[in-house]
């Protein structure tokens, strides 16, 4: 009985591919012959020739509904591939016309054209055909004045109908054969013309590495750069500082005990800043509080650490990419510091939010304005943020107040 | 005295500023970008500029273009050039015009805060000042053939501290030996590597920068 019901599904397949292929080879046929006879009008005048990517890209188009067609009756996917399409039309003609997969498109729609219609035809009229004559005794006893005429033969009797019945039962297995064997070939040839060659696929998946791995490599390379940065602006310049600190408190102790003693003092300090970040920067090259309770809590604790009053309003979703979390913080925590060193500000207010796939960050303070977005780290800044595809604007007219404002996208 | 600074960073720029004020110098402008040092140098006309390798846009070498770009408009305008890491590319360029009034130090010189001030000193004076380390990858003999490997020991420390820039006196205090001393090995030296001898500090010192970058 399995078997039974494999040949009736193999069966149920072919025909439906065969009388989809009716209106699939009518199409094909037309593309061809339209495509046929406009390229040898557009060949003829130099202008035609853009048009014939137009045509290319016709036949592109019909080759995939085929490869989706056949695709389909498989039930496996047909790939493709095509050589990549770059520079000025006349270099993309050079290119598709160069691709044998191209000729190979127009060939399969060619022989769909034809031989596809006359398979799909062959077999509507069979399988019609011997629908018919099964039920020719309904049809006799219906309508028994003038017998069903088949041109072939002529049922007069219900005898005579009857027979026919067997004749047609005797036909079933031929017809079986012969759909089976014109679509099984039909769609090994389509595969064989429409599925990319070896050679084509391997091409196409060189292509496709390479550019991942271009994109890993500028990736890595950022964040390398990053770090670079973050050692040279963070800990390295703190170090130097504090040297700096205790050479002068070297140079003073003996006519300004006490000012050296505030040299050490803030040397001890700039220590203990570098110390931490050094730290920040091997745990896992994140502020410690962010890698541990995420962006809020340490945007929190940055606002709070501000030499200027900080009122901070956050919205902050979960599950944002870290290079988000890492350069929100660095924006807020750069801008808070430069705020302290030079806006003379009374308040700073610090905003976090998610508008659509968006985040906006904004430092806002009220003091005297006048920063410059090319300098105080701010275009390290937004080195980081436009690494990221983000936006860094900064507004800060003489008087104030200064907005620092940072788009970065978090679709997730 | 008149400095122009140029440093991105505003704690490393207050340091300087401060370091510079308490031992003397008057700080005409400090500033954090090429432009703005540019502008400042043709406005104030100082003494002696400290500028930082990296500034923006890229912090790559915008402080040395600056640098060089400063001493083409002012030309022998003395600069001081700072830097994270020796890059005998930069050393190079700075030197390559063998007029006087350069220096190339590390940051972390600005420890020893005399020997800064020395070293910013002797570049507005128009002498030279090229961080030890800069000059300790120059004397590296390329092999044995190299007249650098006939120097003695006590040699080698002469012509480090030359190549530094530092006049026999300070060769002298630093070495712990008397001038004549100094004169007699810095004779020798010249002999050995074939080089003009020459009684002023200036020249000596781009001579002896001349032949380690050769």
């Amino acid at each position: 009985m399995g078997r039974m019901r494999r040949l009736l599904r193999q069966l149920w397949s072919d025909l439906t591919y065969q009388v989809l292929a009716l209106p699939a080879s009518i199409l094909a046929f037309t593309v061809v012959v339209g495509v046929l006879s406009l390229a040898a009008a557009a060949i003829g005048i130099i202008i035609g020739l853009p048009f014939l990517l137009v045509l290319f890209a016709a036949v592109r188009w019909n080759a995939r509904l085929e490869r989706k067609r056949a695709g389909w009756t498989l039930e496996e996917p047909i790939g493709e591939a095509y050589r990549r399409r770059e520079g000025n039309w006349l270099r993309r003609l050079r290119v598709v016309s160069g691709d044998p997969q191209s000729w190979k498109d127009l060939a399969w729609l060619t022989f769909a054209g034809i031989f596809g219609f006359a398979a799909s035809i062959v077999t509507i009229t069979l399988w019609a055909t011997i629908a018919g004559v099964l039920v020719l005794p309904a049809w006799y006893w219906s309508l028994p004045e003038n017998g069903p005429d088949f041109g072939l033969f002529r049922a007069d009797t219900l005898g005579e109908a009857f027979l026919s019945v067997d004749l047609a039962l005797v036909a079933i297995p031929i017809a079986y054969v012969l759909t089976r064997w014109m679509t099984a070939g039909t769609l090994r040839l389509s595969k064989a013309l429409l599925s990319p060659s070896r050679e084509a696929a391997l091409e196409a998946r060189v292509g496709e590495l390479a550019a991942t791995r271009a994109g890993a490599v500028d990736a890595a390379a950022a964040e390398l750069q990053r770090i670079e940065r973050d050692l040279h602006d963070g800990a390295q310049a703190r170090l130097v500082a504090l040297a700096l600190d205790l050479g002068m408190a070297e140079e003073r102790f003996a006519r300004d005990p006490d000012g050296a003693r505030e040299l050490v003092g803030e040397a001890r300090e700039e220590a203990k800043r570098a110390l931490a970040e050094l730290r920040d920067l091997a745990r896992g090259m994140r502020p410690s509080l962010l890698a541990e309770r995420g962006l809020g809590p340490a945007l929190t604790a940055l606002a709070a650490r501000s030499p200027i009053p900080a009122s901070i309003d956050l919205d902050v979703p979960e599950g944002l990419p870290q290079a988000v979390e890492n350069a929100t913080w660095f924006v807020v925590s750069e801008s808070l510091a430069n705020a302290g060193k030079h806006s003379r500000a009374q308040r700073v207010l610090v905003s976090v939010r998610r508008h659509a796939d968006t985040l906006v960050t904004e430092v806002v303070d009220d003091g005297v304005g006048g920063a410059s977005a090319g300098g105080n780290g701010l275009t390290g800044l937004r080195k980081r943020v436009e690494a990221l595809d983000g936006h860094l604007t900064v507004t800060s007219p003489a008087g104030g107040p200064t907005t620092i404002r940072a788009e970065l996208p978090c679709a997730s | 005295m008149r400095v122009v600074i140029a440093e991105d960073l505003a704690l490393l720029r207050d340091g300087l500023i401060r370091l510079l004020r308490d031992t003397g110098f008057e700080v005409a402008a400090a500033v954090d970008n090429p432009d703005d040092f540019l502008l400042a140098v043709e406005e104030h006309h100082p003494d002696v500029c400290v500028v930082d390798v990296r500034l923006p846009p890229t912090f790559n070498d915008e402080g040395v273009r600056a640098a060089l770009e400063a001493r083409r408009r002012i030309p022998g305008l003395p600069i001081l050039i700072l830097s994270q890491y020796v890059e005998q590319t930069f050393a190079a360029e700075l030197f390559a015009d063998g007029r006087g009034g350069v220096g190339y130090l590390l940051k972390d010189r600005v420890a020893d805060v005399t020997d800064f001030v020395t070293s910013v000193k002797r570049v507005a004076d128009g002498g030279t000042a090229l961080d030890p380390e800069a000059v300790a990858q120059l004397l590296v003999p390329a092999g044995p053939d190299d007249p650098l490997a006939s120097l003695t020991p006590r040699e080698m420390d002469v012509m480090q501290l030359m190549a530094e820039g530092r006049t026999n006196h300070a060769i002298a205090n630093g070495l712990h030996i008397s001038e004549s001393a100094v004169e007699k090995h810095v004779s020798t030296i010249f002999g050995k590597l074939d080089l003009p001898r020459s009684e002023d500090d200036h020249r000596r010192v781009m001579a002896v920068a001349a032949y380690l970058r050769r």
